[in-house]
C-alpha cells in the first residue's frame, strides 16, 4: 500500500476516478482515504452522533463507488462526492430527527457578543470557531448548509453550486442573509 | 445533571473526530464482502435518456393538450352559458374542457421537474427557462389552433375518442338556427353531424345577448327535455356571429314583438 500510495499520491481525484473504473477498484481505497474525515467532518454537523454520522459517510462512500461510472466528468469529483454527502446526511437527519445542543459551552454566548460585529473575524479565529459551529445550527437548514460548505469545509461559490445544485447568485445571496442572521441572531437574542 | 451528560458527550465526540477514522478499509471490505459492482455506464445513458425523453414528452403532450383546450373553448365557447346566470352553471360545467388544462398544466410541471435533474438547471437562470418553456407551450399550441389542426384532425374515425363532442346534455343543447316557425315559437337547430332539434321557446325564455340572431346564427341554449322537442329557457348566440349579422344588418326580430 505505501508503495502504492507514493505512486498515486499526485495524481488527481478525477484521474483516480478513471483508473477505479479502468483498472483497478481497489484503487477507490485512495479516494476513500483521501475524503473519509473530511466528510466525516461535514456530516458531522448535520449527525452530531460520531457512529451514526460514521455510518452515513460509509453509505456515501458505498453509493459513490455504485454510481462511479456516471460521474460527470464537467464536476469536480470532490463536489460530486459532497452532493452525495448532503443528500445522505438530509437523509439521515429525517431518519434520526438530529438533537442540536447549544448547551455545554457557557461562555459561548459571552464569546460570541463580544465579536459580532465582524463575522469574518470569528470564522477566522480559532478558537471561537467551534463555537460559531453550534450558533449556524440554529439558522434556517438552506443558510445553515452554505454556511457549513463556506466556512467550514471552505469551500468556493462554484463548489457549493454544483453541491447544493443553487446557483452562484443563490449561493451569494443566502451567505449573506445568513452572516447577517447570524448577528442579528446574537444581538438581538442573546 | 443532564447538562453535564450533553458536555460529556460532546467531549467524547471531538476525541472521536481527532482519532484518525478507518472507514476506508470498512468500505474496501464491503465491497469485496457484499461484491458490490459498479452500475454500469448503459445504466446511466439510459437514464439520461429516458430523462430527455420524459422532458419532450411533457413538453409535447403540454403543447398537445394546449391546443386542443384552445380548440374546445372554440367549438363550445363555455364562457357563454354564463351569460344565463346559475341556470348556465351546469352546461358551463359540462362544456369547459377541464382535463384537457388540468392534464396540460400537470404535463409542464412534470417537464419543468425533470429539466431540474440537468446540471445546466442551477447554472443558467432558471426562471428565465421555465418561462420560455411555457411562453414557447402556449404559442405552439394556440398556432397549432390556429392552423386548422384540429379540424382536419376531427375528421379522422380514429380520432373520435378525443375529437368527439357532446353537443347536448340535460339542460343544454349547442347548435345552429336552421328555421324559424314564428306561429308556433319553435326553432329548428342543427346540431353538428346533422342531427335536427326542434326547440320551443319558453314564454319567460331569457335572452341575455339580444334576439338579433338570423339563420345560421350558432346559438348555446339552457332548458330542458320534453321527449324530442326542447323547451329553451334561455338563448344565446355566439358574439362572433353577432357581430357578422348585425355589420349586415339583418335583424330580423324574434318573439313575435315586430312582425
Amino acid at each position: 500500500m505505501n508503495t502504492k500510495s507514493r505512486e498515486y499520491k499526485n495524481l488527481s481525484d478525477e484521474e483516480i476516478v478513471k483508473l477505479v473504473i479502468s483498472k483497478d477498484h481497489n484503487l477507490y481505497e485512495f479516494l476513500v482515504r483521501r475524503y473519509q474525515k473530511k466528510l466525516l467532518s461535514y456530516v458531522g454537523y448535520y449527525i452530531p452522533d460520531y457512529d451514526k454520522a460514521a455510518d452515513v459517510v460509509q453509505d456515501v462512500f458505498i453509493k459513490s463507488y455504485i454510481n462511479l461510472q456516471g460521474f460527470n466528468s464537467h464536476l469536480k469529483f470532490s463536489s460530486w462526492l459532497y452532493r452525495i454527502a448532503h443528500n445522505e446526511s438530509i437523509n439521515a437527519i429525517k431518519k434520526y430527527h438530529r438533537e442540536v445542543s447549544l448547551e455545554g459551552n457557557e461562555n459561548f454566548e459571552a464569546v460570541f457578543l463580544d465579536h459580532t460585529k465582524n463575522i469574518e473575524e470569528i470564522f477566522e479565529k480559532k478558537e471561537l470557531r467551534e463555537n460559531l459551529k453550534r450558533a449556524v445550527h440554529r439558522l434556517p437548514f438552506k443558510y445553515e448548509e452554505v454556511i457549513i460548505l463556506y466556512y467550514f469545509e471552505e469551500k468556493s461559490y462554484e463548489e457549493i453550486s454544483d453541491v447544493l445544485r443553487i446557483s452562484l447568485g443563490a449561493v451569494g445571496t443566502r451567505i449573506n442573509r445568513a452572516k447577517k442572521m447570524l448577528v442579528e441572531l446574537y444581538t438581538q437574542h442573546p | 445533571m443532564q447538562k453535564k451528560k450533553k458536555v460529556l458527550m460532546e467531549r467524547n465526540k471531538l476525541i472521536k473526530e481527532n482519532l484518525d477514522p478507518d472507514i476506508a478499509e470498512s468500505v474496501m471490505q464491503e465491497i469485496e464482502q457484499k461484491h458490490v459492482k459498479m452500475r454500469s455506464p448503459i445504466y446511466f445513458v439510459l437514464g439520461s435518456t429516458i430523462l430527455t425523453l420524459g422532458v419532450i414528452c411533457s413538453l409535447l403532450v403540454t403543447i398537445y393538450l394546449f391546443n386542443l383546450f384552445l380548440y374546445k373553448l372554440r367549438i363550445f365557447v363555455p364562457f357563454k352559458f354564463l351569460d344565463f346566470g346559475l341556470t348556465g352553471l351546469q352546461p358551463f360545467v359540462e362544456t369547459f374542457p377541464w382535463w384537457h388544462i388540468v392534464i396540460a398544466i400537470v404535463a409542464v410541471i412534470i417537464g419543468i421537474e425533470l429539466l431540474k435533474q440537468y446540471d445546466f438547471s442551477y447554472h443558467k437562470n432558471f426562471m428565465a427557462l421555465i418561462l420560455i418553456v411555457l411562453v414557447s407551450t402556449v404559442g405552439i399550441g394556440f398556432l397549432l389552433d390556429q392552423i386548422g389542426l384540429n379540424e382536419i384532425a376531427e375528421n379522422e374515425s380514429n380520432l373520435q375518442v378525443i375529437y368527439g363532442h357532446k353537443y347536448k346534455g340535460e339542460a343544454w343543447l349547442v347548435g345552429t338556427l336552421k328555421d324559424i316557425d314564428y306561429d308556433n315559437d319553435v326553432l329548428t337547430i342543427e346540431i353538428p353531424h346533422g342531427e335536427e332539434v326542434e326547440v320551443i321557446v319558453d314564454n319567460e325564455a331569457i335572452f341575455p345577448s339580444g334576439l338579433g340572431f338570423n339563420l345560421g346564427t350558432e346559438l348555446r341554449i339552457v332548458g330542458i327535455w320534453e321527449g324530442e322537442f326542447f323547451r329553451a329557457y334561455g338563448i344565446t348566440g355566439v358574439t362572433r356571429i353577432y357581430r357578422r349579422l348585425r355589420i349586415n344588418s339583418i335583424q330580423p326580430c324574434y318573439g313575435g314583438s315586430c312582425q
